[in-house]
């Protein structure tokens, strides 16, 4: 659709399939996500968002199919290659490193913007002196920008459930991605804090440009935040469209609430 | 799939003195007069003493303490190895090779040692380490077995069982620590070199990587920090200096054999580790200081010596995971909001 009419997605998913045993557990899915567009990615649960997710990141290699970043095919990488190419994501679940402060969380993100590998790292030489400089004020920045400044030297397993999501986000931007797959980041959290991460996931993208791709439940912080959408039932794509496309596509609703009454008359 | 957990409880580790910048990018924290008073003290004591059994005592402190404080970086990586005395004991075999079979000096045996463990723990560690928890544990097991049967059945290099006696002492620019408070000396101030390294180690981004691996590999992998990768650093950055502590052992003693590193070695370097502490940087240490004298007092019980320590162990696991450098930590924790 508008594939022709832009130039080439950052992201380009293509008949991307992942078979468990007996089940297809995604199948056929094509997806694309264009610069600084945020997209999300909503079905029923078990529709396969979050195994569509972990295959683009590698954490799950695909049966069949294509994940495609800026043109370099990453299909089956490593995440933590998938990474250092730009493309980060989150989990469902709080996922931070409990014992270690806030600001040392963001540190280990933006470990993988530092030049050399952990070969290298036990030297410290002038540039690498100059890189850690560097990391520690972008970690200021995201501090900042993400509103857990106040939280700095606290241990991360003691902040409130909120703002460890939060934190995870975090994390995710302080790897400097151009794309970040955020797995259900409104999940558990309540109107306030839902207001909050849409004003983060805001002020990250105007802060630095960056796509985002989202799995959520949460359906008004998916017609609020998202340029485009896309609707997976049992591992298929139904629909794609805008925010008002979606909301008003009787497949979706089908999908969502079932078939009317009438519908089998 | 995670068995270490099961094998170690997890605990919650940092948290302790660095609330200052953020590590990485910070210098290591003095560690201040009482600290260095209290570890030049330490190193006096048997000077002060001056016993022979003392200083033998003491040397073997410094050489656990080396080998220990390297074990607790791939333990911080989140992986268990049974074949670190194996490791040594590469280091000890080829300083031993390179000092009385070619007449090199001593710091090159040391030199050799500490790459030829290294290269070894590289070459098994790209292998195995696709393993993780109990299945690693495993192979580095049958890892020691293996290389316990290669020593002996390669007896004209090896010595075979017989082992390998008159080893040369260990000898810089023409002098020779032949007796005990000399090989005191030179071993407390290696000792002391390595734990200045690992100080700034663990202050430096590898070390920040090593220690976000082991507490949440899956975030790690996916924030960029390659757990495989990263736990291979770990794996053979720990064997360099296994080697190195393998070397000074063989150098000391005069005399090694496969038995001198077999599996009993990697187990009592694991419970030194966990008794120590194992997400402290003086676990090492404080596990060498305790556990080393130890069998000294239980000589008269040498059958229940095991069943001890093994008790010691579920007791120490049960009551004080975070193992003796670790006992300040839970007031502290209380504090946090």
């Amino acid at each position: 659709m508008t594939t022709s009419t832009t130039s080439r997605p950052l992201l380009e998913v293509k008949g991307l399939s992942k078979r468990f045993g007996g089940l297809q557990a995604v199948s056929g899915l094509d997806l694309h996500v264009a610069r600084d567009e945020v997209v999300g990615l909503i079905g029923p649960n078990g529709a396969g968002k979050s195994t569509a997710f972990n295959l683009i990141s590698g954490t799950l290699i695909p049966t069949a199919g294509q994940v495609v970043l800026e043109g370099a095919d990453i299909t089956g990488k490593a995440p933590s290659a998938v990474v250092r190419r730009g493309l980060a994501r989150t989990f469902q679940s709080t996922s931070v490193y409990q014992g270690a402060t806030v600001a040392q969380n963001l540190l280990r993100g933006a470990l993988s913007t530092l030049p050399g590998s952990v070969w290298t790292h036990t030297v410290t030489t002038r540039a690498r002196k100059a890189a850690l400089q560097r990391v520690a004020r972008e970690v200021d920045e995201i501090l900042e920008l993400s509103g857990l400044g106040p939280y700095r030297d606290v241990a991360a397993g003691g902040l409130a459930y909120g703002h460890q999501k939060l934190l995870g986000v975090a994390i995710g931007f302080a790897t400097n991605p151009k794309i970040l797959l955020l797995d259900e980041p409104a999940a558990g959290l309540n109107g306030e804090e839902c207001a909050e991460l849409g004003r983060l996931l805001q002020r990250l993208r105007t802060h630095r440009g960056i796509s985002v791709l989202f799995v959520e439940h949460h359906m008004a912080v998916v017609m609020e935040l998202c340029h485009r959408i896309y609707v997976l039932v049992q591992g298929r794509k139904i629909a794609e469209g805008t925010p008002q496309e979606i909301q008003s596509n009787p497949a979706v609703i089908e999908a969502y609430l079932g078939a009317p009454d009438y519908a089998h008359a | 799939m995670d068995m270490s957990k099961a094998v170690l409880p997890s605990i919650p580790p940092g948290q302790t003195e660095s609330q200052s910048l953020i590590r990485g990018a910070a210098a290591p924290q003095p560690l201040g007069v009482v600290g260095l008073v209290g570890l030049a003290g330490l190193v006096c004591i048997p000077f002060l003493l001056n016993q022979a059994f003392t200083y033998h005592l003491a040397i073997f402190i410094c050489i656990n303490t080396i080998v220990v404080t390297s074990l607790s970086v791939l333990a911080r990586a989140g992986q268990i190895s049974l074949c670190h005395g194996a490791l040594a004991g590469i280091g000890a075999y080829a300083s031993v090779f390179c000092v009385k079979g070619l007449g090199l000096p001593f710091a090159v045996g040391i030199v050799a040692a500490m790459a030829a463990a290294g290269l070894a723990a590289y070459l098994l560690g790209r292998i195995v380490l696709r393993l993780q928890g109990v299945y690693f544990v495993l192979v580095t097991f049958a890892f020691g077995e293996l290389l316990r049967l290669v020593l002996l059945e390669f007896g004209d290099v090896t010595g075979g069982a017989n082992g390998i006696t008159n080893i040369p002492p260990a000898a810089i620019a023409g002098y020779v620590f032949l007796d005990k408070p000399a090989f005191y000396a030179l071993a407390a101030v290696i000792a002391i070199a390595v734990l200045a390294f690992f100080r700034g180690f663990y202050a430096s981004p590898a070390g920040e990587a090593v220690d976000a691996v082991g507490e949440n590999p899956a975030l790690a992998e996916s924030s960029g920090i390659g757990v495989r990768r990263t736990q291979l650093f770990a794996f053979t950055l720990a064997s360099v200096f296994a080697g190195l502590g393998g070397a000074l052992l063989a150098h000391y003693v005069g005399y090694i054999s496969p038995e001198s590193f077999n599996m009993h070695l990697s187990v009592a370097l694991i419970i030194m580790m966990v008794v120590g502490g194992r997400r402290y940087l003086l676990g090492g240490l404080v596990g060498a200081l305790v556990m080393t004298p130890l069998p000294e007092f239980f000589r008269g019980a040498v059958e229940s010596q095991d069943i001890l320590y093994g008790v010691a162990l579920i007791l120490m696991l049960r009551f004080l995971p975070q193992g003796l450098a670790g006992m300040r930590l839970p007031r502290k924790w209380r504090k946090q909001p």
